[in-house]
């Protein structure tokens, strides 16, 4: 018995198409289900890359080679590093060495406005050449009793330049607002290195040294002597320093952008999943009688899997487009939350929705199967 | 059909046997009618004929191709070449238009756009349709909606055409309509047409009416 032919592309998805949007309300349901988990990991993902660019901008874009910090401390994020300011002085005299810029880092706690809320505070000095942030509105070098904030502290607290913020009870004026400085669970602020001491009740500390080498000096060698030099501190190369805030960054946010993930994933495939049962099973008599007449169950199969696609592909044009018109709401009900959004990011939950689907349709492929074509004769 | 007989293994009718040791021929050209009470056998008779079930003993036969012996995986491409179906209530495809009912048999057939939509067009047209190409089966009356499954049936030129009570929710004239087109086909174009039937209102289309009992064809 010659084979009868595996409908076409077309035809199958013609006909997939059709049989997805006959009934109007559960086409309507399966779309939304997949448009609101597309927008959740499309918005899981920007807030991934909006965790990594705030946590880490700041520390990439500072124009140094190599960084100092005691040893044991290998990222600026979760660590402690103090050492003494005159011990960065006497690096800045190493041959190798063009500059040495000094950061303090302490965690205070900043009011503005009535809302109380943690910051990890920068100190840093003005004259230096690094340890600045990127500040868009504004000065970028604060200056005794003024201060940086990040931009999502600001929009919140409805800060600009000019006002007034209370870090540990002492008024700072706001200079410049930061942007690439918002770590979701803290933001960073930035004061003049004294000032910073004086909140810390320390002496002339630093946290960290940003050391810019001289044209030709090699970061890995002078790291080595730098460290045979100064055994109690680490000089850590800066693309190597930046690659340990990741890794820490990840450590902290990424389990939880994991969870919520797996859970909006889960949840959008199991009711999928009963929308594409019920809708074969409705269609139960369309089934059994394209099996009747002949159409090959590959074909029924691959109907099936393409109903799946159109919903999906529905589902992932609704959810993509409703981003635009969700981050301005997220970004004004929660300004911590920065979303970024690319098109690798896009295509990835674009995969990940075609795997959905693909999944999805195995347990409705399953009901197809359980079709008897001769079921048409009790119609 | 040679001395077919057809015993439900599971399910309510269990041990039963819904059809007994029929030996059936029915030529290209003829028009059968098979009446009987309900529960006679009739559209087992016309499952068995049509390869979606397979007897328990005996031999189906069509168009030289012994249809028991067919591996299930070949059975759709028997029935999509050798048998075109009328279902009760001239059932299609609600989701597509009646031109596209038709164009899914074609298609299965390996005819495609747009030899696929000129061929349905025809056939439409063959049988007094072709009004409805474009129109969902739940705006057709039960006529047109009959016509339309009967030019599907007829879509692949097959050698059998297999009717289950196609009449049964029609009124006169519509059933008329239909079994005219039912054995024009038949008589015209030289298929094999099987009717299975209690409605009285269509023996004056058969060529032949045999009546089944009890799973068994008496003359």
């Amino acid at each position: 018995m010659r084979p009868t032919t595996a409908l076409l592309p077309g035809a199958r998805v013609g006909i997939a198409r059709r049989l997805a949007v006959f009934d109007r309300a559960r086409c309507a349901g399966t779309v939304a289900s997949i448009a609101s988990s597309v927008a959740l990991m499309l918005i899981l993902v920007g807030v991934y890359f909006g965790v990594r660019a705030g946590s880490v901008s700041y520390i990439e874009r500072q124009p140094v080679d190599l960084w100092v910090a005691r040893v044991g401390t290998g990222n600026l994020l979760r660590s402690s590093s103090v050492f003494a300011a005159s011990t960065l002085d006497a690096i800045s005299y190493w041959p190798e060495v063009a500059s040495a810029s000094p950061l303090l880092r302490i965690l205070v706690s900043g009011t503005a406005g009535g809302e109380r809320s943690t910051l990890f505070l920068f100190g840093i000095d003005p004259d230096a050449p690094a340890g600045a942030p990127f500040v868009p509105a504004g000065r970028a070098a604060p200056g005794p009793g003024e201060m940086v904030l990040d931009r999502a502290f600001a929009r919140r607290r409805g800060l600009s330049p000019g006002d007034t913020v209370v870090v540990e009870d002492r008024p700072f004026r706001v200079v410049g607002i930061a942007a690439n400085t918002n770590a979701l669970v803290a933001q960073y602020a930035f004061g003049h290195i004294a000032d910073v001491r004086s909140l810390a009740s320390t002496g002339p500390v630093v946290s960290f040294g940003l050391l810019d080498l001289e044209p030709g000096a090699s970061p890995d060698d002078t790291a080595a002597e730098l460290a045979e030099a100064f055994p109690q501190l680490e000089f850590i190369a800066h693309d190597a320093f930046v690659r340990n805030n990741i890794r820490e960054m990840e450590a902290g946010v990424l389990p939880v952008l994991w969870v919520l993930a797996v859970l909006a994933i889960v949840s959008s495939l199991s009711l999928f999943s009963i929308l594409l049962h019920g809708a074969v099973t409705d269609q139960r008599e369309a089934f059994a009688l394209l099996m009747a007449i002949g159409t090959p169950a590959r074909s029924i199969t691959r109907i099936v899997v393409s109903q799946a696609a159109v919903l999906a592909g529905a589902g992932f044009a609704v959810g993509a487009l409703s981003i635009p018109a969700i981050m301005p709401l997220l970004g004004h009900l929660v300004p911590e939350l920065e979303i970024r959004l690319d098109a690798v990011s896009v295509a990835v939950v674009a995969a990940m929705a075609g795997l959905m689907a693909l999944a999805g349709s195995l347990l409705p492929l399953r009901r197809v199967r359980s079709i008897w074509p001769g079921e048409v004769f009790r119609a | 059909m040679d001395r077919v007989t057809k015993v439900y293994g599971s399910g309510a009718r269990e041990g039963q046997a819904a059809v007994r040791e029929v030996s059936l021929r029915v030529d290209p050209g003829e028009l059968l009618l098979v009446e009987g009470p309900s529960g006679s056998g009739k559209t087992t008779l016309l499952a068995l004929a049509g390869g979606l079930l397979a007897p328990t003993s005996g031999h189906v036969r069509v168009a030289g191709i012994a249809v028991e012996r067919l591996a299930p995986r070949d059975r759709p491409a028997f029935r999509c070449r050798h048998v075109g179906f009328v279902f009760q209530r001239g059932l299609l495809v609600e989701a597509l238009s009646a031109e596209e009912n038709l164009e899914v048999a074609l298609h299965a057939a390996g005819l495609f756009r747009p030899e696929s939509a000129r061929r349905a067009r025809a056939l439409l047209e063959r049988f007094g349709v072709a009004h409805c190409a474009r129109r969902a089966p739940k705006s057709l009356s039960g006529g047109e909606r009959q016509r339309v499954a009967v030019a599907r049936a007829f879509a692949n030129e097959p050698t059998l055409v297999l009717a289950d009570e196609p009449t049964g929710s029609l009124d006169g004239a519509a059933g008329r309509s239909v079994m005219q087109a039912l054995a024009e086909a038949a008589h015209e174009n030289g298929r094999a047409v099987v009717v299975v039937s209690h409605d009285p209102r269509i023996r004056s289309f058969a060529d032949r009416i045999l009546e089944m009992v009890d799973g068994c064809l008496h003359a």
